[in-house]
């Protein structure tokens, strides 16, 4: 096809890319570096780093930050060790319930993030059911605060996401013949060094992409924290959400986004990185 | 009974659901002995390979090899290599790890896993691209490397899975000699499954044919040809195999063909002196390089010629006798008849006969030189 042919066929798309994505973040990141004027809501457009010194000089926005960080960290990780197993189980054990399981493993992901949450406030919450069980098992008096708490946050997150780990998992695992491990176990090798010797290592494109996906969806969430955090945990997007609808500082909610927009691309290359080292393994 | 063999296979079964892929098959090796398990696809053969790997569960029968019961040892603890039709090395990993695999799961490691390593590497001829990936080397690289790995680890039985089905013709009939020779130099016995009768007859000391899971013959493959145990055996064997014409037997002296033809046969061709009842149907084996063409005459097989294939050395001649399609070898030397209208002639040294339903032996050949 000539060039040009192939310009006007990316157009309408390359257009719609252009007008949806670029114009918003190359706005985001200007008027990250405009300011309030103090004491009123008009628009200081001098250009200044003013925003980002306030956010990293203030402990109360790093605060945040780490613990969006970690948290998400705790979110890939816990996917990845509920993820593994699972997308074995489904490729190599479940036979013919298989189709029916990998559309239970996408159904959390298109419905939504409200409706799993609310269930989950019902699960977790004081008079929820997982504090009834322990209290009915005598295993507890008084009921674990899960809401409003990091772990109520992972928990909610983990169920969100895991499908973004499982999915992936699911396509590399299919993509090992069984034969490996076979010819593995025939010249001595147990299931465990099995799975770490040829399976691990063949799944790591697999690993980096789900990490790579849970990584940075955690990372962005809102309703989830915002809804299981109760406001006591603040992330970085809630952070950016109260800077933009309650407070509106627009310019520093901006930069808000800009910082978790670097962290993004730095995440998506690091995970890049990984892939692209795994596949050379393979 | 002489000593207990080296490997002994008794009474396998193996189910997949309702169908029985091995009924109950019994099989027993020499130690040092090169035997191939021949027959059609889906027989069973890879089945009753993974069984002895252990990577797959029998539901009844016992294995033991070397004077051990195995039947329900694990894979890992066998210590049998197993190379697999598409070989199925490890992607990640290089030539040499490939090979050194079965000695780290062993713990061998330092000089002499490298020494190993190398030997298991000279014994397939291999000394290049050793620290290359799989996916760079050729198909029959691959398939060296594949059985480099599994003798490194010195197996007390070494499983051959269709290895020479994804090489080409020439270099399939080299490697068949290479496998004889290095299975003789490291003293291993070895269970080769080919679908192939010229790879089992040329490289194995015995050879057992399957066929729907069961073994019906086992035998050396100077025996499988001269004195095939059934009818399927005799079908299957040889290249063209042997023609199976369908007689029954009208009184001492004559046949009656498929077409309700008469067939006087030369006397020692007769019903009377194969031994076999007055009545009764039968088929008979006759081997396509014993046959002859000639023109029409009373105690031949008239036959009407079909189609000539020529083949270089020789002519394959396809013929139709009373309805059958049968095969004569010819030297591409020996003149055809004129007409198409021809005699088959048999040669007068008692074919072999088979029961038409059961396909057992209906007589066994008394040539002592084996021929049909
Ligand atoms: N996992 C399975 N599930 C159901 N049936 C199976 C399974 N594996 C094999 N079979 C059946 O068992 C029979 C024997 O299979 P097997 O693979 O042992 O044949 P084979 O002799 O190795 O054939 P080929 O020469 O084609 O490799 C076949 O009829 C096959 O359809
Ligand atoms: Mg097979």
């Amino acid at each position: 096809m000539k060039p040009l042919n192939t310009f006007l066929l990316i157009a309408p798309a390359a257009l719609l890319m252009l007008g949806v994505f670029l114009v918003p973040f190359l706005l985001l990141a200007v008027l990250s570096l405009w300011t309030l004027k103090p004491g009123t809501l008009s628009l200081d457009t001098s250009l200044t780093l003013a925003n980002y010194a306030r956010l990293f000089g203030d402990t109360y926005y790093l605060g945040s930050l780490w613990t969006t960080l970690w948290m998400s960290a705790v979110t890939t990780l816990a996917c990845l060790i509920l993820g593994l197993p699972l997308a074995q189980w489904i490729v190599r054990r479940a036979g013919r319930a298989r189709g029916l399981l990998i559309g239970l493993v996408i159904i959390p992901m298109v419905c939504g993030a409200l409706l799993p949450t609310l269930g989950l406030v019902n699960l977790l919450g004081p008079l929820g059911v997982v504090n009834g069980a322990l209290k009915s098992f005598g295993l507890i008096t008084s009921s674990l605060p899960l809401l409003g708490r990091p772990i109520g946050v992972i928990v909610g997150l983990v169920q969100a996401f895991l499908p973004l780990m499982v999915l992936p998992l699911i396509t590399s695992v299919e993509r090992i013949p069984l034969d490996y491990e076979q010819a593995a176990m025939s010249l001595g090798a147990r299931r465990v060094t099995v799975w770490r010797r040829v399976l691990l290592p063949l799944m790591l494109p697999g690993i980096a992409a789900g990490g790579l996906l849970v990584f940075c969806a955690s990372l962005t969430a809102f309703v989830t924290p915002q809804i299981l955090g109760q406001g006591k945990v603040v992330t970085f997007a809630s952070l950016a959400f109260q800077q933009a609808s309650r407070v509106l500082d627009w310019p520093f909610a901006s930069a808000l986004a800009m910082v978790m927009l670097a962290l993004l691309l730095v995440v998506a290359g690091l995970g890049a990185a990984v892939a692209r080292f795994a596949r050379r393994q393979a | 009974m002489a000593a207990t063999p080296y490997l002994s296979v008794h009474a396998i079964q193996k189910h997949y659901g309702p169908v029985a892929a091995l009924p109950g098959v019994d099989l027993d090796v020499e130690r040092g002995a090169f035997v191939a398990l021949l027959g059609p696809s889906g027989c069973g053969k890879s089945t009753l390979l993974r069984i002895l790997a252990g990577l797959l569960d029998a539901e009844g029968g016992a294995i033991r090899l070397d004077g051990q019961d195995i039947t329900g040892l694990p894979a890992w603890r066998r210590d049998i290599g197993l190379v697999f039709q598409n070989y199925a090395l490890f992607p990640h990993m290089s030539v040499r790890e490939n090979v050194r695999f079965g000695l780290d799961m062993r713990r061998i490691t330092g000089a002499e896993a490298e020494a190993r390593v190398d030997e298991a590497l000279a014994l397939v001829g291999l000394d290049k691209h050793l620290s290359r990936r799989p996916s760079e080397l050729s198909g029959g690289q691959q398939q060296r490397v594949a059985i480099a790995r599994a003798v490194a680890i010195r197996p007390r039985l070494l499983l051959l899975d269709e290895p020479l089905s994804n090489l080409d013709a020439v270099l399939r009939t080299k490697v068949r000699l290479e496998l004889r020779e290095l299975h003789d130099r490291a003293g291993l016995t070895t269970i080769m499954v080919t679908h192939d009768q010229a790879e089992a007859l040329s490289t194995a000391d015995r050879v057992a044919v399957m066929q729907a899971g069961r073994i019906l013959q086992y035998d050396t493959p100077q025996a499988l040809y001269g004195a095939p145990a059934t009818a399927f055996v005799a079908g299957f064997i040889g290249s063209p195999a042997a023609n199976l014409l369908p007689l029954s037997a009208a009184g001492p002296d004559a046949w009656l063909l498929a077409d309700g033809s008469r067939w006087t046969p030369p006397a020692t061709l007769a019903p009377g002196s194969a031994g076999v009842a007055d009545r009764g149907d039968y088929l008979m084996a006759l081997r396509p390089e014993l046959l002859s063409l000639g023109e029409r005459s009373p105690d031949g097989l008239p036959a009407t010629i079909k189609a000539v294939e020529f083949m270089g050395g020789d002519r394959l001649v396809h013929v139709d006798v009373a309805g059958c399609a049968l095969t004569a070898r010819l030297s591409a030397v020996d003149r055809l008849p004129d007409s198409r209208e021809v005699s088959l002639r048999v040669p007068e040294q008692l074919p072999l006969l088979f029961e038409a339903g059961s396909g057992a032996a209906a007589r066994r050949s008394r040539v002592t030189n084996n021929k049909i």
